[in-house]
């Protein structure tokens, strides 16, 4: 992989961008067996409850942040996929799996930043139900991706920002 | 089969239930499981006497996987015990460090098969070596001369 010029912001964004779509597409398709399929920016609007995990990498310069959000009908496939065995959408363990797959995707990224001479550690996920959620960061860029699967679709918020502006929880901590 | 004693540490419920099912289907022995939440349970549930072998996550609260390695290596006694991390950190630099600076014998990244434990531990649990169950010298009369028990 090219080593990025870390000084350019719109290369940085761009390479943050391009690794989060493959790390989705390679994560995803380890736990469903097929790839899913980017579909560009996907709707803003998403109607019905989803459940989300955020999860954030944090370099020297910038936090880089992931909202990885399931569609009800999506969480509870992948949900059976993953752990191998019905997960109810509404309890603890649907959160459990969610962080876990953020995770997995967070290390993954983080695997391919490192490629590009971004070195970040990863923080703990936080877990949010609702719809249409959204994560502002002052001086932040922000980009929505959408992807369809067999299992449903698979939706994803980037967002990289300064690091003083980061919440996340680090581990250990 | 021979019996392990195995300590399964994740901050995720979930993911200590798939690793415990995952080694039941490996077959490699036939494991009792103490599972900890986090770094700081993990060592308070830690006995050298009643543990064969550790499963460790490395991104967890209170105490991450990697600094509780590290604090059991710090005891040489403890050195025949293998710890895998099981973890979704993929960098090379990360791998490295459990590995060489923490002390951990194996590194197994999540998503994970039945076929990546199997190929990662038959030789670690192989070489773990039988318990007698005996405690090693000591006992009371030891203790009463003040010898190490």
């Amino acid at each position: 992989m090219a080593m990025l010029d870390t000084n350019s912001p719109e290369q940085v964004c761009s390479a943050y961008a391009e690794c989060a779509k493959g790390a989705t597409v390679t994560t995803f398709s380890a736990i469903i067996g097929d790839e899913p399929v980017y579909q560009g920016k996907g709707d803003d609007a998403r109607p019905g409850a989803s459940i989300i995990g955020i999860i954030s990498i944090i370099s020297k310069k910038m936090v880089w942040s992931v909202l990885l959000e399931f569609p009800r009908e999506t969480a509870v496939a992948l949900a059976e996929r993953f752990a191998g065995f019905e997960i109810p959408f509404e309890g603890e363990d649907m959160g459990d799996v969610v962080g876990e797959l953020a995770n997995i995707l967070a290390g993954d990224l983080t695997s391919r930043l490192s490629g590009m001479g971004i070195q970040g550690d990863m923080s703990l996920p936080t877990i949010v139900r609702g719809s249409g959620i959204d994560m502002i960061v002052p001086e932040g860029h922000s980009e929505q991706m959408s992807f369809s699967s067999s299992v449903g679709a698979i939706h994803l918020r980037i967002v990289s920002g300064e690091p003083h502006n980061a919440t996340c929880r680090r581990s250990g901590s | 089969m021979r019996k392990l004693r195995a300590l399964v540490v994740d901050d995720s419920r979930i993911m200590r239930t798939m690793v415990m099912t995952t080694l039941g289907k490996a077959g490699l022995a036939d494991f009792e499981f103490t599972e900890a939440e986090d770094g700081v349970d993990a060592l308070a549930k830690f006995d050298p006497k009643l543990i064969d072998i550790i499963f460790a996550d490395w991104n967890m609260p209170n105490m991450s996987g990697y600094d509780f390695v590290r604090k059991i290596r710090i005891n040489k006694k403890n050195d025949h015990i293998p710890v895998i991390m099981v973890t979704s950190e993929k960098t090379v630099g990360k791998m490295s460090d459990a590995l060489s600076r923490a002390g951990a014998n194996a590194y197994i990244c999540k998503p994970f098969t039945v076929a990546d434990l199997s190929n990662k531990l038959a030789k670690l649990v192989a070489g773990i070596p039988e318990r007698t169950d005996k405690p090693s010298g000591g006992g009371f009369f030891s203790k009463l001369v003040g010898g190490s028990g």
